[in-house]
């Protein structure tokens, strides 16, 4: 078939796209996390910040992925490099990641950490030692929404300059070539179900055993 | 002892005072039951003890030392809190819950893993089954207990308990209030306890101390609260089954008239001295008996009738 003979015929490249697809996204993940957790446990915390930053990362959110591109690109310390595309998926990461820390903490049982208060916990042993790990499975369903929607807009990247698996898209819709464009999106799509899927078993391993037990 | 010095409660915003003025003394190794209807200040007074809540005004000296000279959390540490909703962390076992605060001082793994299995026993779990199960898996009355075996983890010479048994079905209420007193009794803790339940105020209190609308009404034995209520509110608050209630503090052994010859008395009815009034009449009603004998150590030591009853509980009766 044409398909199986255009991959063959273009590994090096495709694994090149895979490569920088995979670079990007980690990227991405690794710096959304850093920037967006500690904000999402902040405002879970004050208040008064609340409304301002998830009503910012819905705002966000709306703008349309190519529109977002090419307004960074125009951003003198950015311009056509990785870091406006670093920038844009890290944008979009704040809403997801924001709002699934904030409730994650905020659904925590509020008995719960009255009692750990009167026995003497600090501040700091409450949110390490209980919140955050009763509110691990909301937030990390909203990690893996993350990671994903970062895959796919990692394609959008290419417009900007980056070769990824995106180009394939890209460069197939331009040149009318069949092969590019499902090679393409089967690559894209099935690197996100793989990457979903990891994250479903690392969730596993990772929620606290006793938020899993069934009730006798 | 805990002594609450002209302490108020004003929350921002709010033109009452939650907690108005109050002076009390809480005397060590006693049980002292907070009691109102709701919003009249019991919880708020409660959770000042530990720094939960902040007074506005006054001070709280435990032991002679000002609560404020602590650090909040190390002062929580020496003090057992226990809350209605329990709170047990639900992403550890029963035993990891116990150890909280002994890790707090950071004793050492074999002290604490000996000291979950002694409480457990105490409580009347299973060490071996329980220990390792997560809240769940227990039932309503079992985490209750795990919540009371949790805040005695240090043995604390203070414990504050908010509603403690108010969230299982009214037998196992009973159950855990007399296993509760049973400890006190080796224990001697100092216990202040919220409840809204006059009937486990009267049971369980060595003193009550009733509030209303953040103001300090009465503060006595319930025995004294039941004979000299002070004021309308009080008598409102008890119930017109006051007197009732009363049979329920007082024992035969108390009433009854000495006898010294046995002669005519061995075919009576009898009834150990402890039993209180309420159970010795209706031992009466069903023997349909007058009077029955008061039995002391295994031997029949005096004689109570209707009679008698009636005209000691009128004599102490209040207006």
């Amino acid at each position: 078939m044409e398909l199986i003979a255009f991959i063959d015929k273009n590994m090096p490249m495709i694994f090149e796209y895979l490569g920088s697809t995979f670079i990007l996204v980690v990227l991405a993940t690794v710096l959304s996390l850093a920037i967006w957790v500690p904000v999402g446990i902040a405002i879970s915390k004050n208040q008064k910040w609340e409304k301002t930053i998830v009503g910012t990362a819905s705002v966000i959110f709306c703008i349309p992925s190519l529109a977002m591109f090419t307004i960074l690109i125009t951003i003198p310390a950015l311009g056509i490099s990785r870091k406006s595309a670093l920038t844009a998926l890290v944008l979009y990461a704040m809403m997801p990641l924001v709002k699934s820390v904030h409730q994650g903490i905020k659904g925590v049982n509020q008995s719960v950490i009255e009692a750990a208060k009167g026995m003497g916990m600090s501040a700091r042993r409450i949110l390490f030692e209980i919140e955050l790990p009763l509110a691990s499975p909301v937030i990390f369903s909203g990690f893996r929404v993350t990671v994903v929607m970062i895959t796919g807009i990692s394609t959008i990247a290419t417009y900007i300059g980056e070769r990824n698996l995106g180009r394939l898209i890209s460069q197939g819709l331009q040149r009318q070539n069949m092969e590019m464009i499902i090679t393409g999106s089967i690559l894209i799509s099935i690197i996100a179900i793989i990457l979903d899927m990891l994250l479903e078993l690392a969730g596993k391993k990772i929620v606290p055993k006793g938020l899993r037990i069934e009730k006798n | 002892m805990i002594e609450i010095d002209g302490v108020s409660k004003r929350y921002n915003g709010q033109g009452k005072l939650a907690v108005d003025n109050l002076s009390i003394k809480i005397e060590a190794g006693e049980i002292c039951v907070f009691i109102g209807p709701s919003g009249c200040g019991k919880s708020t007074t409660l959770r000042m003890i530990n720094r939960m809540i902040e007074p506005s005004n006054g001070t709280i000296k435990i032991d002679g030392e000002d609560i404020t000279k602590s650090n909040p959390d190390k002062l929580r540490m020496r003090i057992g809190y226990v809350i209605q909703q329990i709170g047990l962390l639900p992403h550890k076992t029963v035993g990891e819950n116990i150890a909280i605060v002994p890790r707090l001082y950071g004793w050492p793994k074999e002290l604490i893993e000996k000291r979950v299995v002694e409480l457990l026993d105490t409580i009347g779990l299973d060490a071996a089954v329980e220990k390792d199960k997560y809240p769940s898996q227990l039932s309503g009355g079992q985490m209750q207990r795990v919540g009371v075996a949790r805040a005695m983890a240090v043995d604390p010479s203070i414990m504050l308990m908010d509603e403690p048994f108010g969230a299982v079905d009214p037998i196992a209420r009973t159950r855990l209030q007399d296993e509760f007193l049973r400890l006190q009794k080796n224990m001697k803790k100092t216990i202040c306890f919220v409840t809204h339940d006059i009937d486990e105020a009267i049971k369980m209190g060595d003193k009550i101390a009733i509030f209303n609308e953040g103001k300090l009404v009465q503060f006595d034995t319930p025995s004294n609260i039941l004979t000299n209520p002070a004021g309308d509110f009080v008598k409102d608050f008890i119930g017109s089954d006051r007197l009732a209630k009363r049979l329920k503090l007082i024992s035969a052994g108390e009433i009854a008239k000495r006898i010294d010859s046995l002669s005519g008395c061995e075919m009576m009815h009898a009834i150990e001295h402890t039993a209180s009034i309420q159970e010795t009449m209706s031992f009466m009603i069903e023997k349909d008996a007058e009077y029955v004998g008061v039995i002391n150590k295994g031997k029949l030591s005096g004689m109570i009738s209707f009679a008698d009853i009636r005209s000691y509980m009128n004599k102490r009766a209040g207006v």
